[in-house]
């Protein structure tokens, strides 16, 4: 396997663990600006973790 | 609305979105179908001669058209730049009609893979493109000139091409036809572009031609580039298309500009080597509204307009340049360069059938010449 691969990997983990932390704010926070941000910024790091560059 | 209610929503809503961005994503990294024709004998990948492309974009399909008789070898390059699109047509037209009897055409028409995976926001480029045929309308993908930067990024502030060392702008790294020889250790583009060259040697290719276009405004258009090696086939081929009322002109490739496909081969390969480019309004700065019509159809007024100033390097008029004009045109210089390849070398030329004559892929369209999809 080459480096890159390994890079790509631990970048996809990263980004599903910042995607999981960002939908649990969504359903935790009782502030509606919170979730809505929270929900915002989920897109983009859920298609990384998903490998959508 | 209690909070609980309001973040299952908003999160629904959120993976609703990444579902439908998601999902275009995907469609863009598909490969369009090639259906090979029946002198298409058998269809190799760039990784059978560099095997670390494997499972990288970069990997792309290399389509064999062998004669019983042995002979030359043609190496045919559309895709170089995937917005020029007269290039990948007419290699696809190639691997769906013509049967070789004697030497080889090896045709690669998506030769960057990458550049087909993306368009520009700014440039406003459809993603594709659709050719009406008797039984259902072919649909192609419109790409960039460059390797989609997902693949190869950061941009260098200076890109020095390798071996020369010639400096230019950083985002021409991801340019394929600046990037010849390449190397093996390089960047994603060049090694592609090893991957290429390591096909011509190995294959042992007697002539490539590259297909490309440029804009309207650009003097090197309806223009074949030869390298020194070839510029005594390549003013064969210009005369004789001339001789058809097909305007064509020679120039030669200049020995100081490195990268590009007609300097390189020719230099670091046996073959000898040539280039193609026809005018594609859809590419230049007057283009007006840039839609599937004015790549299909060719036609804008500003370009009209441009014309009556003398701005342009070809005539432009209201019927303007069709996609099916300039792909007869890229076929009509491929016969013409290898009947001129024939009449240059004493020993037993090529010899192939089926290569759709140019008034006719002019009159009939291009979808007359395409496999029905399947």
């Amino acid at each position: 396997m080459y480096i890159d691969e390994l890079m790509q990997f631990g970048y996809r983990g990263i980004a599903g663990i910042v995607a999981l932390v960002l939908a649990a704010l969504v359903l935790r926070s009782s502030d509606w600006r919170e979730q809505l941000y929270a929900g915002l910024v989920f897109v983009p790091f859920v298609l990384r973790a998903l490998g959508m560059k | 609305m209690t909070a609980v209610i309001r973040g299952w929503l908003i999160l629904a809503s959120a993976v609703a979105i990444a579902w439908a961005s998601g999902t275009l994503f995907h469609a863009m990294q598909e490969r369009e179908p090639i259906y090979p024709g029946a002198g298409v004998t058998r269809i190799a990948a760039l990784r059978d001669y560099v095997p670390s492309l494997r499972g990288t974009a970069a990997d792309t399909p290399v389509y064999m058209l062998e004669g019983r008789q042995p002979g030359p070898t043609l190496l045919l390059l559309g895709g170089t730049h995937p917005q020029e699109v007269s290039g990948v047509l007419a290699a696809v037209i190639v691997v769906e009609n013509v049967q070789v009897e004697r030497g080889r055409l090896i045709v690669i028409p998506h030769s960057n893979q990458s550049g087909f995976t993306y368009t520009e926001p700014l440039e406003a480029f459809p993603h594709d493109f659709e050719i009406p045929g008797a039984s259902g309308a072919r649909r192609f993908r419109l790409g960039m000139r460059l390797t989609n930067p997902l693949d190869q990024w950061p941009d260098p502030d200076l890109y020095a091409h390798y071996p020369s060392k010639e400096p230019l702008i950083g985002s021409e790294a991801r340019n394929l036809n600046r990037a010849y020889p390449g190397r093996p250790d390089g960047r994603y583009t060049e090694r592609l572009a090893h991957a290429v060259l390591t096909l011509a040697r190995q294959e042992k290719v007697n002539v490539v031609l590259d297909m490309h276009e440029a804009y309207p405004e650009y003097p090197i258009i309806n223009m074949i580039v030869a390298h020194e090696r070839a510029f005594e086939i390549g003013t064969m081929t210009a005369v004789a298309l001339q001789a058809r009322g097909i305007a064509m002109n020679i120039m030669a490739s200049p020995k100081n500009l490195h990268g590009l496909s007609h300097r390189e081969f020719g230099d670091h390969t046996q073959a000898q080597a040539l280039l193609s480019e026809t005018a594609n309004p859809g590419m230049g700065r007057f283009r007006g509204r840039t839609d599937a019509t004015l790549i299909v159809e060719g036609k804008d007024d500003n370009y009209v307009a441009a014309a009556k100033l003398k701005r342009l390097f070809v005539p432009f008029d209201a019927s303007g340049h069709p996609l099916s004009s300039r792909v007869a045109r890229q076929i009509a210089t491929i016969e013409e360069l290898l009947n001129a390849y024939n009449d240059a070398n004493a020993e037993a030329g090529f010899k192939l059938s089926g290569l759709p004559e140019y008034e006719a892929v002019r009159t009939k369209g291009l979808g007359a010449f395409l496999a029905s999809a399947r």
